[in-house]
């Protein structure tokens, strides 16, 4: 069961490429594209909460996770009056540049699951999950090459802005029903090129304001209390 | 709805229905499915909030019903020229099939959030994803907990002329700045306490299981389990065999024989399912109470006389 376990993300990762495959190189299937792009997005989004898992975390890995989330999904409420503008994708920036990729993958999935507990849930739920949390990966990603200058990031922010926005709009392209093409996405991700850039923008400035201090207080955390011992 | 049963079998009472009604675009199932969905909404949530879904689900169908038969001219039966553009009734169908399945498809997704709450979910998850449970748990105390330290502290940087009411602008924001600064880092290190107190307490040694079910897995949901199982996969098997395929272009054109007819059935039943269990589950405890009640005036009879 250990070992079952241990396999599991692996085999998820690997049912998410063959999904992906079969899209892109097997036009008579399709017509079940909903249902693949469901599948590949559900199974890459449960193997790297599986890979957390894996980690077995203690609850002193646990907790800063829970406060970031917090603090993410309380900050989506309050600006949710302002189309796109909100602190979710610095803080999990934030949180996978101090934390780690995992716990960077984790903040996102679940500050997009607590939000919208708040603001409504569906189906679009499973992509935000997916974009927040590969944001959180890239800023792991930052953290495992030691790139962590403040005008990096703040690009990062910017064009985050962009692959959020990019991931969440596959959902539309599902629920168009059209099919899937290139076109298509071309169209739609033409159309949502303002909505992007405000959200990119609005990163930039909240990336500027923020995170210099959430990060500066993460990395007191994670020193004083040896988070990152493993 | 149905919130006596055990998770799983909630799960597999809406679950099928959401993944099976997301493959067919059928002109009798997609409209079935929206309105089991209904009737199920109707009996569970009462008819005000059914009202509401068809506030807004009528106009999309009506919506997509029509952008499709403006804009779509393929199909054989025309049954009026505009202009020289044909408007056929294929492409009607197609998009009132495809607008019932989006808002059935809602629908379903709704009930499956309502009967399965957070409760559910986590009692779902917890055994798979112990952690991040965890985490969603004390996130649900933790967020009114966060809002209340906020407007304590709040309070607190009022009495030293700090406030976010009052002042020029960049004044508030300096202002409002280091209240969030000083709760973000209040917060972590507050929860790294409760983390430590929790692994005082044992959390993490043993396995001792971060949920608390609370509902055993019955006899009857594993049978409720069971038949939905079953109806899944003989609709299933039935789509497979294609008898459940639609084409809608050039001419409506829906399966034949046996597949056709079993995948009907079963996807028909299968839809008509949780309402069942629902309504039996209700007259069995209607009758219930009527038993132990007639049971009580049988013993206190003579007492009743005497009375």
């Amino acid at each position: 069961m250990n070992r079952f376990r241990k396999l599991l993300p692996w085999l998820l990762l690997g049912a998410m490429t063959g999904c992906i495959l079969v899209l892109t190189f097997l036009p008579g299937l399709t017509q079940y594209y909903t249902l693949l792009l469901f599948g590949g997005a559900g199974c890459c989004v449960a193997a790297l909460l599986l890979a957390f898992e894996n980690h077995r975390p203690s609850a002193r890995d646990l907790m800063p996770v829970m406060v970031l989330v917090a603090t993410a999904s309380l900050g989506r409420v309050v600006f949710s009056f302002v189309p796109q503008v909100q602190p979710v994708t610095v803080l999990v920036l934030c949180a996978g540049i101090s934390l780690g990729p995992v716990q960077g993958f984790v903040t996102g999935a679940l500050s997009a699951v607590v939000s919208n507990l708040m603001l409504g849930m569906g189906p679009w739920t499973l992509w935000q999950m997916l974009g927040w949390g590969v944001i959180g990966l890239l800023g792991g990603g930052m953290k495992r090459f030691r790139l962590r200058q403040k005008w990096l990031v703040c690009v990062l922010a910017l064009l985050s802005g962009f692959l959020y926005g990019w991931i969440v709009d596959i959902w539309t392209v599902a629920f168009y029903g059209e099919g899937v093409s290139l076109e298509l996405f071309l169209t739609v991700y033409g159309a949502a090129t303002l909505f992007n850039l405000i959200h990119g923008v609005g990163n930039l400035i909240f990336a500027l304001l923020l995170y210099p201090t959430v990060c500066r207080k993460l990395d007191r955390v994670v020193v004083k209390y040896g988070l990152d011992h493993r | 709805m149905l919130k006596r049963c055990h998770p799983i079998a909630r799960l597999g009472c809406f679950l099928p229905v959401l993944l099976l009604g997301m493959l067919l675009c059928h002109p009798v199932l997609s409209p079935a499915a929206l309105g089991a969905g209904l009737l199920c909404q109707g009996m569970a949530l009462g008819a005000k909030s059914c009202r509401t879904t068809l506030g807004f689900g009528l106009p999309v169908i009506l919506l997509m019903g029509g952008l499709n038969l403006f804009f779509n001219s393929r199909g054989n039966t025309v049954f009026l020229y505009l202009n020289d553009l044909p408007l056929t009734l294929e492409s009607l169908l197609y998009g009132l099939s495809a607008g019932c399945m989006a808002v059935g498809m809602a629908v379903w997704l709704m009930l499956l959030a309502n009967s399965l709450g957070r409760s559910g979910l986590l009692d779902l998850f917890g055994g798979l994803l112990p952690g991040i449970t965890m985490i969603l748990t004390m996130l649900l105390r933790f967020l009114p907990l966060y809002r209340r330290r906020m407007k304590s502290r709040m309070d607190t940087q009022r009495t030293l002329g700090r406030t976010t009411q009052e002042g020029s602008l960049t004044r508030r924001f300096q202002d409002g700045g280091r209240l969030l600064s000083s709760q973000f880092s209040a917060s972590l290190e507050q929860s790294i306490t409760t983390a430590d107190s929790m692994t005082a307490r044992g959390y993490g040694l043993g396995k001792r299981p971060s949920r608390w079910p609370m509902e055993k897995f019955r006899c009857r949901n594993g049978v409720a389990l069971a038949v939905t199982l079953l109806l899944t996969a003989g609709t299933a098997a039935a789509w497979l065999a294609g008898g459940l395929d639609c084409r809608f272009f050039p001419r409506l054109r829906v399966g034949s024989g046996l597949a056709y007819w079993g995948g009907m059935v079963c996807y028909l039943l299968l839809l008509l399912f949780p309402a069942a269990w629902w309504a039996g589950e209700k007259m069995g405890r209607h009758f219930a109470v009527r038993r132990w009640k007639d049971s009580w005036k049988e013993e206190n009879a003579h007492d009743l006389l005497s009375l």
